[in-house]
């Protein structure tokens, strides 16, 4: 008994130092991903406790931040994402790849037209661009984007294909490329340069 | 490099994904040709905007309180293994199984009045599952903790979970929050179909008179069969057990799905 209880101590220890510190990580991506602050909280929790019951399957030197995207990323496949398609991802193939620049360079000839652009482009509108990505596209956006998680991690986490990690990302960029430019528009950007 | 060849692996470039060979070779493309390097340089500059606009922080009030939540159960946790018990959701005890009798009726009167009280919740779990055990068996949940639950449920409630059923193959099981109750709920699967069944305590159950009107009692099972939403659901009760089997294909024999409690 006495053993068993030191041999939690040091297991606790161990989880604490090792993946408590990815807390951070992990909400924000859940915050991300479910698009609420409740889900979000439930869901790093959810990550959290599993991984503990799981740590002796976690192999002390491999990489820990990793292994809980993959474990939080499973639990959010199987019961948080949402049932609805987004009818967003129909239209992915319609948008040219070079859509921002023909945009760009039809509506500002001379200076930097990204500078206008950007500057009608707020914080809220990036986070509601990406919120607005179908739940495939938005996970290996943000594991991407904001995680810094390389194309093969990403696959190991997402449990896909190299080939479609690839292709989600450059769609998915695509599609946030054209909301941006939209809510642009929206905030004046056009009307300013057609003065 | 051609243009080309150079387009193809901007991305690539952007996310410092090439190997060296080629990031040398792109760069010494972009030097050269002032088209693509127009086309990198605004596809970077998108880019370094999502990435700054995307860092903005949270407050980290939030997160703290986050991390005392999280603290304290890993702390239950500690205490469970401590005590040598099992984890917390295979414990049935008296008054979860009260719980979950309530529950079950709540939920048989939901479906009969077609009230979505409670209702809901009842669906959320079972789409969830048919959704990920369709389109990623594998991702359903983790065998270890499935044959944990299959050890339980015959423990607890004295029933076999079988591996396969007609041709059926479990996918997985997991214990799933049903109106705010745990419930074990076990998913099979063959080609195009999913069937969900969830298992839960019986004792006490109170068949409601509007339910045993429309339900057929023989044999000391009781069974009601009910469609709603896409989906149709058989409730059978044997004594203490509560077994709830369903699918969203209409055809299938839901009634004789489960071996055992079928024979009415």
């Amino acid at each position: 008994m006495a053993d068993r209880k030191k041999e939690d101590q040091v297991k606790r220890k161990a989880f604490e130092s090792e993946a408590l510190p990815h807390m951070d990580a992990l909400y924000r991506t859940a915050l991300r991903m479910t698009k609420n602050e409740n889900d979000a909280e439930d869901l790093v929790q959810e990550t959290y406790v599993k991984a503990y019951r799981f740590w002796d399957k976690f192999e002390l030197g491999s990489n820990c931040r990793a292994w809980l995207f993959k474990i939080m990323t499973n639990i959010f496949i199987n019961d948080y994402r949402s049932k609805s398609r987004s009818p967003m991802a129909l239209n992915v193939d319609e948008i040219d790849d070079n859509f921002l620049y023909g945009q760009l360079a039809t509506v500002s000839a001379a200076g930097d037209p990204e500078k206008q652009l950007f500057a009608k482009i707020f914080d809220d509108d990036v986070k509601k661009a990406i919120e607005n990505l179908p739940d495939d596209f938005r996970l290996v956006v943000v594991l991407s984007f904001l995680e810094g998680f390389s194309y093969q991690e990403i696959a190991e986490i997402a449990d896909l294909q190299l080939g479609t990690v690839k292709s989600r990302l450059h769609r998915g960029r695509k599609l946030l490329q054209k909301e941006l430019f939209d809510y642009a528009i929206k905030n004046g950007y056009v009307k300013d340069n057609a003065r | 490099m051609t243009c080309q060849e150079a387009l193809d692996l901007l991305y690539d470039y952007i996310d410092k994904e090439t190997s060296e060979i080629d990031a040398g070779e792109i760069q010494k493309h972009l030097d050269e040709c002032r088209d693509c390097f127009e086309k990198y340089r605004l596809e970077q500059s998108v880019q370094d905007l999502i990435d700054e606009k995307l860092k903005v922080a949270y407050p980290t009030t939030q997160v703290e309180g986050l991390k005392i939540k999280i603290l304290k159960q890993l702390d239950q946790i500690d205490r469970e293994d401590e005590a040598g018990g099992e984890p917390r959701f295979f414990r049935l005890t008296a008054r979860t199984l009260v719980a979950a009798a309530s529950l079950v009726v709540l939920i048989g009167a939901g479906l009969l009045l077609a009230s979505f009280y409670r209702h809901s919740d009842y669906y959320v779990p079972l789409e969830r599952a048919h959704g990920s055990a369709a389109s990623n068996p594998g991702a359903f949940e983790n065998p270890e903790s499935t044959s944990q639950l299959i050890a339980a449920v015959s423990r607890d409630h004295d029933y076999n979970i079988s591996e396969s059923v007609l041709d059926f193959v479990l996918v997985g099981g997991s214990v799933k929050v049903v109106a705010g109750t745990e419930m074990c709920h076990f998913v099979y699967a063959r080609a195009n179909d999913v069937i969900s069944v969830f298992v839960a305590h019986a004792d006490g159950f109170d068949i409601s008179s509007d339910l045993s009107e429309s339900g057929v009692r023989k044999n000391n099972v009781t069974f009601f069969d009910h469609h709603c939403r896409g989906c149709r659901l058989v409730y059978h009760q044997s004594g203490s057990l509560m077994i709830i089997t369903a699918s969203t294909n209409h055809d299938i024999d839901l009634l004789g799905f489960i071996p055992g409690v079928s024979a009415i």
